[in-house]
C-alpha cells in the first residue's frame, strides 16, 4: 500500500514538474495520446503481473503478439473472413501459452530458456511466413476492433480498463487470487495445502498467451497492418514496470495497480522527453537514469518506514 | 568418495581430449572449396550481411541479390541480426570472415568503427568486400554501391522546401543509426541554408517497434502542433499510414514525407496519406553489389564508388514507379 502511494506521489511530482516545463504536457490531446499508447501495454501487464506474483516468468509475449497479428493478417489477406481469422489467431496464442506452461511446469525446463525459445520460434515463423513484408489492408469491420473511439480515446483504453478491473478483482477478492499469491510465496507449501499448483501455473501462462494474442489482433487492427516488430521490447518494459510497481521477480508479492503506476511513470517520461526536446542520443540514458532514481527513492522511503 | 571424484575428473579430461582431437581432425579433413575452372579466386557463397533483417525494406534488395547470384552461378545467403543488435552483426561478420566458403561479403553497415577490423581481416584473406547503403569513412572496402545518405537527406530537404514553400515548421523522426543520422543532418542543413526563416523541431527517435514509433510520432505532434511537414527518415514510417489517415480525417494538415518504397508506403502515397516517399532502388543496388563482388572475385578492376539516385515518389508517379520496379 505504501509502495503504491509512494509511486503515485512520484508520478504526481513528475506530472507537476512537466506541466510547468512544457505548455503541451497537460493538454487533453497529450493525455489522450499518452493513455492510448499505454493501454496496449497495460493489457499485457495485467496478466503478466499475475504470472510474476505466481512466481513464474515469460519472455515470449512479444513473439506471441507478432505471431497472432501476422497469423490473422495473412489469413485475411488470403480471403479468410476476419471473424474466422481472429479466433484462429487467438487460438494460436492460447496454444503457445499452453506449450509454455507445460514445458516450464511439467517438463521442468527453465522458464527463461523455454519462453525465450518460444519467443524466437514465433518471431522466426512470422518472419518466415511473411518474408518480413507486412500484411495490410484488412476489412473495415476488423479495423473497428482497434480504431473505434469513445470520448476521444481509442477503444483499446476500454479493453485495458476491463482487463485491469477483472484481473484485479480475481487477484484481490477471490480464492484464486489467494492461491496465486500463495504459490508465488511458497509453491511447495501451497501444493501441500491441496492446491493444484501445476494447473494454476499452466493457467497463468495460458492467460498471458491469450492476452498477447488479443494485443496482436488489436495492434494489427489499429495500424491496419501486421508487423513482426509490432511491440518489440514490450515484455521487458512491462517487467520493469511491474518491478518498479512492487512485484518481486521471485513471486508472492505485487499488484496490478502498482505495475500500472510504474508503467504510467515510464510513459510519462517517454512522452516528456519528446515534449522537452531532449536529444535522441541521450534519451535512453535520461529515461533509465530517472527510472533508477525513482526506484531508489521509493526503496529508501520503504527502508525508513521499516526502521 | 575422493577416489570416485578423481575418476570423474579423469573421465572429463579424457572426454575433452577426445572432443578436441575430433575437432582438429574435422578441421583437417574439411575440404576448403577450391576454385575450379571458373576464373574465380574463391568459390562458395556470396553473403549479404545486413542488420535489422526483419525489416520489409530488404525484400526487393534480396530479390536483386538472388537474381545476380543465380546469374553468376554462385550460392547466396542473407545473414545478420533480426533487430538492431550491432554486436550480433559483428559476431556474424567475424564468422563470415573465418568461414572457408565465404567468396564475398556485401555489408550493410551498422557500425563502421566496429566493422573496420573485419574488413581488414577480409582483405588479408582475399575475400571481396562491398559496402551498400552507407559508405564507411575509412574507405578500406573494395567498393561501395548505394545512395549517398547526404544526397538522400538533401533530396528530402529540397522536396520539403518545394512542398512547404519555406513556410511554417519542419521536423524529423527516425531510429538512431548511421544512415538515418546522416540523412537527417543533411535534411536540416539544407533547409536551414535555403529556408532560414523556417521553424525547426528537434528530431525525435523511436526504438524500432511499431508501437514505439506511434507513441513518438503522436507525442511529437502534440509538442509541435504547428508542424508543416514531418520527414520520417527510416522505412518504418510506412507502418504509420493508418494513424496518419485518422489524423487527417480530424483535420491534421501536417504533411508526411516517408522513406523507402515498400508496398505499404507506396499504397499510402497512392491513397494520398503521405505526400511522398523517397525510395532507393535496392533491387538494382544489391544486383550490382553481387556483380561487383563477382568481378572482384575474378580479379577485375571495379569502380571504387557507385552512387545510385534516390527516387522521389508521389501520387503523380507512384503507378509508374510500381510498374518500373516490377520489371527486373
Amino acid at each position: 500500500m505504501w509502495r503504491i502511494a509512494g509511486l503515485a506521489l512520484i508520478n504526481i511530482a513528475f506530472i507537476a514538474l512537466l506541466s510547468v516545463s512544457t505548455p503541451y504536457f497537460m493538454t487533453r490531446g497529450n493525455w489522450v495520446v499518452l493513455i492510448d499508447n499505454m493501454a496496449i501495454e497495460a493489457i499485457a501487464l495485467s496478466g503478466y503481473t499475475l504470472l510474476l506474483i505466481g512466481g513464474r516468468f515469460d519472455l515470449s509475449p512479444d513473439g506471441v503478439v507478432a505471431a497472432s497479428g501476422i497469423a490473422a493478417g495473412l489469413l485475411m489477406n488470403r480471403g479468410v473472413e476476419w471473424y474466422i481469422a481472429a479466433p484462429i489467431a487467438l487460438f494460436l496464442a492460447v496454444a503457445i501459452g499452453l506449450i509454455n506452461g507445460i514445458v516450464v511446469i511439467k517438463a521442468r525446463i527453465n522458464g527463461l530458456i523455454a519462453t525465450l525459445t518460444t519467443w524466437w520460434i514465433m518471431v522466426g515463423l512470422a518472419l518466415g511466413l511473411t518474408k518480413a513484408l507486412s500484411p495490410f489492408g484488412f476489412p473495415e469491420a476488423y479495423q473497428l476492433i482497434g480504431q473505434t473511439r469513445l470520448l476521444g480515446f481509442r477503444i483499446i483504453v476500454i479493453y485495458a480498463i476491463v482487463t485491469v478491473v477483472i484481473l484485479s478483482l480475481i487477484l484481490h477478492f477471490t480464492p484464486l487470487g489467494v492461491h496465486i499469491y500463495a504459490m508465488g510465496g511458497n509453491e511447495e507449501a501451497t501444493r501441500m495445502m491441496g492446491i493444484n499448483t501445476h494447473l494454476l501455473g499452466i493457467g497463468l501462462y495460458v492467460l498471458v498467451g491469450f492476452l498477447g494474442g488479443f494485443i496482436g489482433l488489436v495492434v494489427t487492427s489499429k495500424m491496419n497492418a501486421a508487423s513482426v516488430m509490432a511491440v518489440d521490447g514490450m515484455t521487458l518494459r512491462i517487467i520493469a514496470a511491474s518491478v518498479i510497481g512492487g512485484c518481486g521477480l521471485s513471486g508472492g508479492k505485487g499488484s496490478i495497480i502498482g505495475g500500472l503506476l510504474g508503467l504510467l511513470l515510464m510513459h510519462i517520461l517517454g512522452n516528456a522527453i519528446i515534449q522537452l526536446g531532449v536529444s535522441p542520443y541521450w534519451q535512453k540514458a535520461v529515461l533509465g537514469g530517472i527510472l533508477l532514481t525513482a526506484a531508489l527513492s521509493e526503496r529508501l522511503k520503504l527502508s525508513k518506514r521499516s526502521v | 568418495m575422493a577416489g570416485l571424484t578423481k575418476w570423474k575428473n579423469w573421465i572429463q579430461v579424457i572426454f575433452l581430449g577426445v572432443f578436441l582431437a575430433g575437432c582438429a581432425l574435422l578441421t583437417e579433413t574439411t575440404p576448403t572449396p577450391q576454385p575450379e575452372k571458373t576464373g574465380r579466386k574463391r568459390e562458395g557463397t556470396y553473403y549479404f550481411l545486413a542488420g535489422n533483417n526483419a525489416d520489409p525494406f530488404y525484400k526487393p534488395g534480396l530479390e536483386g541479390f538472388q537474381a545476380a547470384a543465380e546469374k553468376v552461378g554462385m550460392e547466396w545467403k542473407f545473414v545478420g541480426p533480426m533487430d538492431l543488435n550491432k554486436n550480433e552483426q559483428m559476431r556474424v561478420f567475424e564468422q563470415l570472415v573465418s568461414a572457408p566458403d565465404t567468396a564475398g561479403i556485401f555489408w550493410y553497415p551498422m557500425d563502421f568503427n566496429a566493422g573496420e577490423v573485419f574488413i581488414k581481416m577480409a582483405k588479408e584473406k582475399g575475400i571481396p568486400l562491398v559496402i551498400g547503403a552507407a559508405d564507411s569513412p575509412f574507405k578500406t572496402r573494395d567498393a561501395f554501391i548505394g545512395v549517398n545518405d547526404e544526397i538522400f537527406g538533401t533530396a528530402a530537404g529540397a522536396w520539403a522546401q518545394e512542398l512547404t514553400g519555406c513556410k511554417g515548421k519542419v521536423g524529423a523522426i527516425a531510429l538512431v543509426q548511421a544512415n538515418t543520422d546522416a540523412r537527417i543532418a543533411a535534411y536540416f542543413k539544407y533547409l536551414k541554408e535555403m529556408c532560414p526563416e523556417m521553424g525547426f523541431a528537434e528530431r525525435v527517435t523511436h526504438d524500432g517497434s511499431v508501437a514505439s514509433a506511434t507513441a513518438a510520432l503522436e507525442a511529437y505532434l502534440i509538442a509541435n502542433p504547428d508542424l508543416s511537414l514531418i520527414y520520417f527518415a527510416d522505412g518504418s514510417g510506412a507502418q504509420q499510414a493508418q494513424i496518419w489517415k485518422e489524423k487527417q480525417a480530424v483535420g491534421l494538415k501536417t504533411m508526411f514525407l516517408a522513406t523507402d518504397a515498400t508496398p505499404l508506403a507506396l499504397q499510402a502515397v497512392k491513397d494520398g496519406i503521405f505526400v511522398g516517399t523517397i525510395g532507393q532502388d535496392t533491387y538494382v543496388e544489391e544486383y550490382w553489389g553481387v556483380m561487383l563482388l563477382d568481378a572482384l572475385n575474378r580479379g577485375i578492376r571495379v569502380p571504387d564508388t557507385l552512387y545510385l539516385a534516390a527516387s522521389k515518389i508521389d501520387k503523380s508517379n507512384v503507378d509508374e514507379y510500381i510498374a518500373r520496379t516490377a520489371t527486373k
